[in-house]
């Protein structure tokens, strides 16, 4: 039972990790909330599931195309929707609506072009599962640790590490400021925005390799990242990591000994109760309204 | 000397006379009204001839019921509580539960849905009171989400997923109502309630609710308290959206679980912002153009439901103040630009 309940926990807390990584590095830069991270998550697995089930492609390509799908529409979404809007008076609260309205419109586009059912490319990892005491670990959990781990650290390495990276640290701190010592502001945060759309495509291939995706399951990605990031707070991207893997252990315990239904009043209770009391999550710092 | 009299020296007017400036003043307060009720007339002209419409137009009053709710407290009060679907739900199952379990007429789960969606809108509002309103939109739309999978397991309670069916039609007055005439019932309450919103944002609780939306800390420093004009605006947009939810059960006479999923306040939401936050008419055209995009217009599956979420992109991104707002604004130059070449030919002259 332990085995089942971890492989489920690591499988989709992967996911959620990197949907909380994809949210994390947009609000470093803009303050942004981007709800559409799910949408962009549920876009690239359908397309490379799509692209290698109906239309034949080699599996590496449909996924490095999925992922590329991602990347152009995070880093479009910031061209075309967030700064415009939140330029002008008041944008700060137009552009949350406008973000709901690009998940809704990605996912019904998503529905448009590839149909209303579930897709999936779990076929292609078929055969290549390991056993261990009995119990089958699935390949595409192991892929889904390994991709979430080394997107953390990698992510971690470009923030810190990395000139680029720490000019997208500068204008997080301050876009002002950052713009007054020459950062180009604006490339800095498109480059933010496809970073994220990178991070959401990888969680898209690890959707595609799992239990596939259905056009309509954006809203709930987005849902779990953002609980995710409420969890870990603001402070590090790891927090969003460890919420992601609590929030996935609590969900399979939940769905084993209870029932599914508890699932969404866990996530629910779990957002309430974190933000009323604990509001600056496991790690850091303010989130509270000024 | 005599002093003048009073109205001797009070400013004339645009007319030149008090009286005349009054009576101008009369007429165009009653323009709206007049407009208003002509469209609902002529609309429940158009229903009347087939049941399709009816159903067309029940949904749209549902939608706007719901858009109306989310105008006062999102539009006007700038709060973006997004369990919409649930205070929807509440209205539907009191309006079922009264007769089910108490042996009421249904109508008297109105003012229990309004009563406890109102309740259930201010605990929410409550627990994330302190935090900024991304944070209030993504907690209020996690308890959507748990609502729903609430609804669909409170067996006892909800009926599950069958949800509760077999109601009786609603009676009014000892008279059984058909579709069309609770559509005329419903029409004249959304007409009553949208003169109402019209007339509360030039009110001093709305130009108070406005104020705390765009500056929140000069409103707070003027002595506004701001908490209760938004427990207010959350709580009233909250009751107003439950009474979507009695049309329907009325309507359907049946209430099912399914039918208040989170995709509803996502489709929803936009609709007092197509209109724009100028006039709460906005929201019935909002509603309007959502029935005609989802399912008026049968262009393929779910290809009305994108051309609907780009257009709503599309008026955040080229007319953030709506339909009826860009309409003024275009109206407004369009004036101006007449005067000035009125002004330019005389001079010329």
């Amino acid at each position: 039972m332990l085995i089942l309940v971890t492989v489920s926990t690591v499988q989709a807390g992967s996911v959620y990790a990197l949907v909380g990584l994809a949210y994390y590095l947009v609000v470093q830069v803009s303050g942004t909330m981007n709800f559409a991270t799910g949408g962009y998550t549920v876009f690239a697995a359908l397309t490379m599931a799509y692209l290698a089930q109906v239309k034949s492609l080699p599996v590496a390509l449909s996924i490095a195309l999925g992922v590329l799908a991602a990347v152009v529409l995070a880093a479009l979404s910031e061209l075309l929707v967030v700064k415009p809007i939140e330029t002008r008076p008041g944008g700060d609260r137009t552009v949350i609506i406008a973000l709901v309205a690009l998940l809704f419109a990605l996912s019904q586009f998503a529905g448009w072009i590839y149909g209303q059912q579930p897709l999936s490319l779990a076929s292609v990892l078929g055969g290549h599962d390991y056993q261990v005491g009995g119990t089958t670990i699935p390949l595409s959990a192991i892929i889904a640790v390994v991709v979430a781990l080394a997107s953390f650290a990698l992510a971690s390495l470009f923030v810190h590490r990395t000139p680029v990276g720490r000019m997208v640290q500068a204008v997080g701190e301050g876009a002002f400021v950052a713009a007054t010592i020459g950062v180009p502001v604006g490339r800095m945060r498109v480059l933010a925005f496809a970073v994220s759309g990178l991070v959401t495509g990888l969680a898209g291939a690890v959707v595609a390799l799992g239990s596939g995706a259905s056009f309509d399951s954006g809203l709930s990605y987005s849902l779990y990242g953002f609980v995710v990031l409420v969890l870990g707070g603001l402070g590090s991207a790891w927090g969003a990591l460890v919420g992601a893997y609590v929030i996935s252990l609590l969900q399979a315990l939940v769905g084993f000994y209870l029932d599914a239904q508890y699932e969404s009043y866990l996530l629910f209770g779990f957002a309430a109760l974190l933000l009323t009391l604990r509001p600056q999550g496991i790690f850091t710092t303010r989130t509270r309204a000024t | 000397m005599p002093l003048p009299k009073l109205a001797s020296v009070s400013p004339p007017g645009r007319l030149g006379r008090p009286d005349q400036a009054a009576a101008l003043r009369i007429g165009r307060s009653l323009v709206e009204p007049v407009l208003s009720l002509l469209a609902v007339v002529l609309i429940l002209a158009w229903t009347s001839q087939s049941l399709l419409r009816d159903n067309y137009l029940l949904l749209g009053v549902v939608y706007s019921f719901i858009g109306a709710g989310i105008y006062l407290s999102y539009v006007l009060a700038g709060e973006l509580s997004l369990a919409y679907n649930a205070y929807f739900a509440i209205g539907a199952y009191a309006s079922a539960l009264v007769d089910t379990r108490l042996h009421w007429n249904q109508l008297a789960g109105l003012p229990i849905g309004i009563v406890v969606s109102a309740a259930m809108a201010i605990v929410l509002h409550l627990l994330t009171r302190r935090l900024s309103e991304l944070y209030l939109a993504a907690v209020t739309l996690l308890f959507a989400q748990a609502f729903v999978t609430f609804l669909a397991n409170a067996t006892s309670l909800t009926g599950g997923a069958v949800g509760i069916s077999g109601l009786p039609p609603l009676t009014l007055f000892g008279q059984e109502l058909s579709l069309h005439q609770l559509m005329i019932y419903s029409c004249v309450l959304l007409w009553i309630l949208l003169l109402a919103l019209g007339r509360l944002r030039g009110a001093l609780l709305g130009q108070l609710l406005r104020l705390q939306r765009e500056v929140p800390q000069a409103a707070e420093a003027v002595g506004i308290p701001t908490s209760v004009t938004k427990m207010i605006a959350v709580g009233g947009g909250a009751a107003i959206a439950s009474i979507a939810g009695c049309v329907y059960t009325y309507a359907n006479q049946f209430v099912l679980a399914g039918s208040f999923s989170v995709q509803i306040v996502i489709i929803v939401l936009f609709v007092p912002l197509l209109g724009g936050a100028l006039t709460p008419w906005g929201v019935p055209l909002g509603a309007g153009i959502v029935v005609w995009l989802t399912i008026g217009l049968s262009i393929g599956s779910g290809t009305g439901q994108l051309i609907f979420a780009v257009g709503i992109l599309v008026v955040l991104l080229l007319a953030p103040r709506g339909i009826f707002g860009t309409l003024r604004a275009l109206a407004t130059q369009g004036s101006s630009a007449a005067a000035r070449r009125l002004r330019a030919r005389r001079s010329a002259r």
